[in-house]
């Protein structure tokens, strides 16, 4: 998955639950609001019923004052009129009515005393009569009747008034005379009034509260309330109505509006009390809401994602210019621009220049030592070319310059041997010397190729005696003049580690070198042995012969020096190079001590 | 020793001086047989095939005993040897390989090409006399000549 996908889905995984959380939490809310307005709504509606309830207790008591009224027992209907009218006054919409026992009004406090007045039993009229209220009844007959059949106070149904032509309710009790009713007070009220207390008991604007009587006619409406008197409630809150004294649910309002409704009858009228709240309301609240939580959600996602996209664009062209710097630095190119504003990123850029710079230097250091290695390979099979040719050289040269000695030294001893005679002694001894040096030359060829031999061989190491060596060596060399008086003195014992072959070739030189020197003397004194100096074992050969100037000591190791004629000493001065270069080889060191006629001594120490 | 051979010696040799001191050499080690001698290594071939100057194996015949130096002009001592032994009668006559110095030729490559001897020649000439003696001896008396 591509880096981007990745930020994508982290921003998805992060915003879901925060969602659901976020859900949860408005539902929670709505659902609280919701419990809110329930309690709300029942309250209300309680307080309705109750305020009406009061009031019309009110109007009871009132009418009872009036019919408790001295006036009224004595007939005096004026006085009566006087008393109705003071009870009401102030109230607007109101009005108190005495009626006989025949339902036949005697007075009303709306109308001047004395007025023609109407009977509702008599003139009562079927509901539909008039067209502005259809369903309800033109007079109040029921109200009258019941009361004089009951003699008990009543709370009447909306009925429109004979007298007035309007709507109206009627709060009625009976006036009891011996035993029996001989008057009926009602004290008629126009809906409006019942508007008030909508009024009082703050009923929001929003909320659709309404008074309906027992036939279900809407007393009065906190909405709309002219277009709606008069009219049946709607048929679900009927049938709610006719179910239960009290509850709630859902239902449609007169206009069918949905709401969600609470309601609860009266005690001292047959009235109910509903209140509604519109469910759309709430609903859009919760559309609302939602569709914020939506909005955010989206919008937030929206923005998350776009901040995914931006910054793993920005990433992802950050890693792909590392990586080409990397390539880059990879081919030995500059690591590029900086591009990035990823903190991390960064340090990872310095530390891949880092690296690349190290690599750098490493690869150039690896570059150099391979040129190194390969011009070492170089410059050392040249100079092995070269020694091949040189040994080649001087193989050639050892066989070209040893043939004609063979023949120079066999002639002469042909003619020694057998043309002796025919020579004087003069021409035998230029015979002589031809001879000589013809031997002298076949000794200095051997001792060359022997030098050369010494450089090219490989040295290998093994336990030597060197004591026996020099034994043996002692032995022949006293084999060759066994009247010499040398006294040899050799240390037994002496092992060494290094080349058989060659440490018997540097002692034979060293011993034949002391052999020779101390020939001159009538006697001489040849030792060999071994001392420790510094911690390193020192062998010496030490003689009493010519000795040499320690003037001339750093002469004595190069090859063709000489300190003595060689009608002195023979020799070819190829010797004591030869020992030094096997000591050498063998990783010692030599060096040498003497004085003109007193001896001299070989140190020499091996690895 | 076995009995004495008349049979001729082939020396393969281009320096004269060594073909004089090998007449005086076996004139004091007392051998007696004829020796012939060729000069480089074109002739040796030719004197064994006998072609050229040497088609009369009356004056040339084949020999019983060879010298051979290695160094030699135009055909060399390794050419010759490794045709000799590779015929199928010349192969058995002995071939003593003579070198002047300590060259580092390859002893046991000499030897394999089928160099019955290889010897390298002293500097002095007595040693060198007691050296032909002793070989020549050896290898003449215990060998028979090849019928011609």
């Amino acid at each position: 998955m591509r880096l981007r996908t990745h930020l994508t889905l982290l921003v998805l995984v992060s915003a879901a639950p925060l969602a659901l959380f976020a859900g949860f939490l408005v539902r929670r809310d709505l659902e609280a609001e919701e419990d809110t307005r329930r309690t709300g709504t029942r309250d209300t509606v309680r307080a309705l019923t109750l305020a009406i309830d009061r009031e019309l207790r009110t109007s009871f008591s009132v009418l009872e004052t009036l019919a408790a009224a001295p006036a009224l027992a004595e007939g005096n209907l004026r006085k009566v009129h006087e008393l109705c009218a003071t009870a009401v006054l102030g109230r607007k919409g109101v009005w108190i009515i005495l009626f006989d026992s025949n339902g036949q009004q005697i007075l009303n406090s709306s109308k001047p005393f004395g007025s023609r007045l109407p009977n509702p039993i008599r003139d009562t009229k079927p509901p539909g009569t008039d067209p502005r209220y259809p369903s309800l009844r033109v007079g109040g007959p029921e109200l009258i009747q019941r009361v004089l059949a009951t003699g008990k106070p009543i709370v009447s149904d909306l009925f429109v008034a004979l007298d007035s032509g309007e709507p109206k309710i009627g709060v009625a009790i009976p006036v009891l005379r011996s035993g029996g009713v001989t008057n009926v007070l009602e004290m008629s009220v126009e809906p409006d009034t019942l508007l008030q207390i909508f009024r009082d008991q703050d009923v929001p604007a929003t909320w659709t509260a309404s008074i309906s009587d027992e036939r279900g006619m809407i007393l009065a409406r906190s909405v709309d309330p002219q277009a709606t008197l008069g009219k049946p409630v709607s048929a679900d809150l009927a049938a709610q109505i006719a179910r239960a004294p009290e509850g709630e649910g859902l239902g449609r309002t007169w206009e069918g509006v949905r709401v969600f409704r609470t309601f609860r009858r009266c005690r001292v009228a047959p009235w109910t009390v509903a209140v509604g709240v519109s469910t759309e309301l709430a609903d859009s609240r919760e559309r609302r809401a939602l569709f914020l939580l939506g909005g955010g959600a989206v919008l937030s996602l929206a923005l998350g994602l776009a901040a995914a996209w931006f910054i793993g664009r920005r990433i992802s062209a950050s890693i792909s210019q590392l990586s080409r710097s990397a390539d880059a630095m990879a081919t030995g190119q500059g690591a590029g621009p900086e591009l990035t504003g990823v903190k991390e990123l960064l340090e990872l850029r310095r530390a891949l220049i880092a690296a690349g710079e190290r690599k750098h230097a490493h690869d150039q250091l690896r570059d150099e030592n391979v040129d190194l290695d390969r011009r070492v390979r170089e410059r050392t099979a040249e100079l092995e070319r070269t020694i091949k040719e040189l040994e080649a050289f001087s193989y050639s040269v050892s066989h070209d310059l040893r043939a004609p000695l063979r023949s120079m030294e066999g002639f002469t001893s042909i003619l020694l041997d057998q043309y002796a005679p025919l020579l004087d002694e003069r021409g035998r001894n230029y015979l002589g010397r031809v001879s000589g040096a013809a031997d002298q030359m076949s000794t200095l060829i051997d001792r060359l190729l022997d030098l050369a031999q010494v450089n090219r061989r490989a040295v290998s190491s093994q336990k030597v005696d060197l004591s026996a060596v020099a034994q043996e060596i002692a032995a022949s060399l006293g084999n060759q003049a066994p009247s010499r008086p040398v006294t040899w003195d050799i240390a037994p014992g002496l092992v060494a580690t290094g080349d058989p072959a060659l440490l018997r070739t540097a002692l034979e030189n060293l011993l034949d070198n002391a052999w020779k020197f101390t020939a001159k003397h009538p006697r001489g004194r040849i030792e060999f042995g071994a001392t420790m100096k510094d911690g390193t074992r020192v062998f010496f050969v030490r003689d009493d012969g010519a000795g040499f100037d320690m003037a001339h000591a750093d002469k004595l190791f190069s090859p063709f020096e000489r300190l003595h004629t060689k009608d002195e000493f023979p020799g070819t001065g190829v010797g004591l190079a030869t020992i030094r270069r096997i000591i050498e080889r063998h990783g010692g060191r030599i060096w040498a001590e003497g004085s003109v006629e007193r001896g001299a001594t070989f140190f020499f120490t091996l690895g | 020793m076995g009995t004495p051979n008349s049979g001729t010696i082939l020396l393969v040799e281009d320096n004269s001086d060594e073909v004089e001191l090998m007449k005086v050499a076996l004139e004091k080690a007392e051998i007696a047989n004829p020796l012939q001698v060729v000069n480089d290594g074109q002739e040796a071939l030719d004197y064994l095939k006998g072609e050229k100057r040497f088609v009369d194996r009356a004056s040339f015949p084949l020999p019983c005993l060879i010298f051979l130096d290695l160094k030699l002009p135009r055909v060399s001592g390794q050419t010759v040897l490794t045709w000799l032994k590779s015929h199928p009668k010349l192969k058995v006559i002995p071939v003593i390989v003579l070198t002047s110095s300590k060259e580092p030729t390859d002893v046991t490559r000499v030897y394999e090409l089928g160099a019955n001897s290889f010897l390298t020649k002293p500097p002095r000439l007595a040693e060198f006399v007691e050296m032909v003696k002793t070989t020549a001896t050896y290898w003449i008396s215990g060998n028979r000549t090849l019928p011609m």
